[in-house]
C-alpha cells in the first residue's frame, strides 16, 4: 500500500495538496487529470525526487520522507523515456544494477519479455518511440522495484504502438505483481489498464476509487465534465425531482439531495425519437434539433427543450433510421437511474 | 531560399563580413618571410613569451574549470532570489574595458587594501608576477567558461538525473556518470574559449604585469620600438602554436565526451 497523508508542496505559481491518497498494493493505479494538474509532481513525491513541504509518503507502512530516492524501491518511467543518451540500451538497462537489486525477474528475462535482444548495442538516439519506452521500462524493472511510476508513458507514441505497449504493461504487471501508478489523461489507458484510480485537478484530488466509480459515478461537477458528460445542467432539487431554470421537471433517483445543485446526464444515455414516447421512461421531453455534428463513429445531436440544451450521441445506424435534420421536433428520454446529481 | 534580391543581399553581406575577418589575418600570417620566423624562433625572448602565454592560459582554463563548474551547475539547475544579479555579475568582465580590470585587480591586491595586505603577508605578489597575469586572465576568461558550462548543464534534462537517482545513484554519482558526460562538449568548449580569451588578453595584463612578458605584450613592445614588421613574426608564432594546441585538445578529447546519435 502506498499512502500519501496531507501531502503539500508549494511553488510560486502552483500549490499541490493537501493530498490524501491510498494506492492498494499490487494495483494498477491510474492518476488522471488535465495537463498541469499535478500528476507528475505526485509521482515525483512518491519517488522522493521532490521535497515535500508537509505530510508524508508511506510505502508498505514505512514513512519514506527521509529515505533517499534510490532506497525507496521505486522505478520511474517518464513520458519522454529519459534514457541516458550516451549509454547503449544494454548500459541503460544495467545502470541501476551497480547499486544492487533484490530478487524479481532477471535482466535477461526482462530483455526477452520486452523484446529488446536485437537492440542491446544501440544508442537511444537510434531507437523508435516505442523501443525507447520499452527500454525505459526494462531499465526501471531491472532493479526489481516494489512500485513502478509511469508518467504518461504512451502520450508520445502512435496509436498502434499504444495498443501494443498497453498489452505489454498488462503482461508486466501481472508477471511482476508490482504496484503500478500511471499518470495519464487518456481514458482508453485508464479503462483498459486501471484497477483503481484518482483524478487530480489543480493540485487537489477530486475523486478516488475504482475506475468504474470514477467514470460512472462522478462525485462532482468537475468530475462529470472531466469524464466527458456534456449535459451538465444547473437545477433546484424539490422532493425526488430536479427543476431547471426554465421549469423542466426531471425525475431523480433515490438519495437525491435538496437545494440548488447540478445534474449530469451521459450523452449516450439520452435516446432521441420522432415517434411515440418510450413507455418505461419518465424523463421525456419534447424539443427541437438545433445542430447535428459527426463525432467519432456517431452523431452528436443537440436538442433544445424550452431553453435547456441537451446533447445525445447516436450511433450511425440509429441516426440513419432516425432520419432527423436541423429544425425537426423530436422527443428525448433517459432512465431515471442515468441521472447524476451534485 | 529563392534567389531574389534578399538572397543576393545576404550573399554580398556575408562576403563582406568574411573578407573583413579573413583579410587582416591572412595578411598577417603571410607577411613574415621564412627567415623572419626562423629568426623569431631563435630569439629566447620570443619563445619564452609564447611559452608563458600558453602556460598562463592553461592554468587560467584549469582554474575556470575547477572553480567555475559548480557555479555553472548551480545557475543551470536552481532558481533562487537574486539569480539575475549573479548572472549579471558573471558577465561584468565582458563589458568593462580591460585596462580597468587591471587597475581594479591592482586596487584590491595592493598594500592599501586589506585583501592585498593578506596576500603580501602570505608571500603572494600580484604586480609584475605570473600570479598577477593569471589573476587578470581568470577575471576576463571566467564568464566564457561559466556561460558555456551553464548552457551545457541546462541542456541536460533534470529527468535524467531523477531517473539515475531513483535507480540508486547518489547525487554525486549522477553528476559524474550522467550530467558531466552529457555537458562535456559544452564544458570543453568553455575550456577552449576561456583559454583563448586568456591567451589574447593584453589590456589588463599590461597594467598588472608588463614583466614577465606574455606574447601579446612582447608584440606590443616590438611594434612600439621597431614597427609592424618586427611584431608580425611573434604574432605568427603565437597564432600557429595556439591553433595546434586547440586542435590537439579537440582531437584528444573527441572520444571522451558523450556520444548521443539521433535516429534519422
Amino acid at each position: 500500500m502506498i499512502r500519501l497523508k496531507g501531502l503539500t508542496k508549494s511553488f510560486s505559481a502552483f500549490k499541490l495538496g493537501p493530498v490524501d491518497l491510498d494506492i492498494p498494493e499490487g494495483s494498477f493505479f491510474m492518476l488522471m487529470g488535465p495537463t498541469g494538474s499535478g500528476k507528475t509532481l505526485i509521482l515525483e513525491t512518491i519517488a522522493g525526487l521532490t521535497q515535500i513541504d508537509e505530510g508524508c509518503v508511506e510505502i508498505s507502512r514505512r514513512n519514506m520522507n527521509s529515505i533517499k530516492p534510490g532506497r525507496r524501491g521505486v522505478g520511474i518511467v517518464y513520458q519522454d523515456s529519459a534514457l541516458f543518451p550516451h549509454l547503449t540500451v544494454k548500459e541503460n538497462i544495467s545502470y541501476g544494477l551497480k547499486w544492487g537489486r533484490k530478487g524479481g525477474l532477471g535482466t535477461a528475462e526482462i530483455v526477452e519479455m520486452l523484446d529488446l535482444e536485437q537492440l542491446l548495442n544501440r544508442l537511444p538516439g537510434k531507437l523508435s518511440g516505442g523501443e525507447k519506452q520499452r527500454t525505459a521500462l526494462a531499465r526501471a524493472l531491472a532493479t526489481n522495484p516494489s512500485v513502478m511510476l509511469l508518467d504518461e508513458p504512451m502520450s508520445s507514441l502512435d496509436q498502434q504502438f499504444r495498443g501494443y505497449l498497453r498489452r505489454e504493461l498488462k503482461t508486466i504487471h501481472s508477471r511482476t505483481k508490482t504496484t503500478f501508478v500511471m499518470a495519464t489523461h487518456d481514458f482508453t489507458d485508464a479503462v483498459s489498464l486501471g484497477t483503481a484510480g484518482a483524478v487530480v485537478n489543480n493540485g487537489q484530488i477530486e475523486q478516488q476509487g475504482s475506475i468504474d466509480e470514477i467514470f460512472f459515478k462522478p462525485s462532482n461537477r468537475f468530475m462529470a465534465a472531466f469524464t466527458g458528460m456534456k449535459n451538465l445542467i444547473p437545477v433546484e432539487y424539490e422532493e425526488k425531482k430536479a427543476v431547471t431554470a426554465d421549469g423542466l421537471c426531471i425525475d431523480m433517483p433515490e438519495g437525491c439531495r435538496t437545494g440548488k445543485g447540478c445534474i449530469a446526464v451521459p450523452q449516450d444515455s439520452i435516446s432521441v425519437s420522432t415517434g411515440s414516447p418510450v413507455e418505461d421512461r419518465t424523463n421525456q421531453f419534447s424539443g427541437q434539433v438545433t445542430e447535428i455534428v459527426r463525432e467519432g463513429y456517431g452523431y452528436a445531436i443537440e436538442i433544445i427543450c424550452r431553453t435547456t440544451v441537451f446533447t445525445s450521441i447516436v450511433p450511425p445506424d440509429a441516426f440513419r433510421k432516425l432520419n432527423v435534420k436541423q429544425g425537426d421536433t423530436v422527443s428525448i428520454s433517459w432512465k431515471v437511474s442515468s441521472t447524476h446529481f451534485f | 531560399m529563392s534567389r531574389g534580391p534578399f538572397f543576393w543581399l545576404s550573399i554580398v553581406s556575408a562576403v563582406a563580413v568574411m573578407s573583413f575577418l579573413v583579410l587582416p589575418m591572412a595578411s598577417m600570417m603571410t607577411a613574415p618571410g621564412l627567415n623572419d620566423i626562423k629568426q623569431a624562433l631563435s630569439d629566447k625572448l620570443v619563445t619564452d613569451s609564447v611559452l608563458l602565454s600558453l602556460y598562463t592560459a592553461t592554468v587560467t582554463a584549469l582554474i575556470c574549470l575547477v572553480s567555475g563548474t559548480p557555479l555553472a551547475y548551480l545557475l543551470a539547475r536552481k532558481e533562487f532570489p537574486g539569480k539575475r544579479i549573479v548572472l549579471s555579475i558573471v558577465d561584468i568582465p565582458i563589458v568593462i574595458p580591460h585596462p580597468v580590470v587591471g587597475i581594479a585587480i591592482l586596487g584590491v591586491t595592493g598594500r592599501n587594501h586589506w585583501f592585498g595586505r593578506i596576500l603580501l603577508e602570505a608571500g603572494i605578489r600580484v604586480m609584475g608576477s605570473k600570479t598577477g597575469i593569471i589573476a587578470v586572465m581568470v577575471f576576463v576568461a571566467m564568464p566564457f567558461f561559466v556561460n558555456a558550462a551553464r548552457e551545457g548543464f541546462a541542456s541536460v534534462s533534470p529527468r535524467l538525473e531523477n531517473v539515475s537517482m531513483s535507480l540508486g545513484a547518489s547525487r554525486f554519482s549522477t553528476f559524474r556518470r550522467i550530467t558531466l558526460p552529457l555537458a562535456g562538449r559544452s564544458i570543453l568548449a568553455g575550456l577552449i574559449m576561456s583559454a583563448a580569451r586568456a591567451l589574447s588578453e593584453f589590456g589588463a595584463v599590461v597594467v598588472v604585469a608588463y614583466h614577465p612578458m606574455i606574447a601579446p605584450v612582447l608584440m606590443y613592445e616590438r611594434y612600439e620600438a621597431y614597427g609592424l614588421k618586427y611584431s608580425q613574426p611573434v604574432a605568427f608564432i603565437l597564432v600557429v602554436v595556439s591553433l595546434l594546441v586547440f586542435i590537439a585538445l579537440r582531437f584528444v578529447t573527441a572520444g571522451k565526451t558523450a556520444k548521443t546519435e539521433e535516429r534519422p
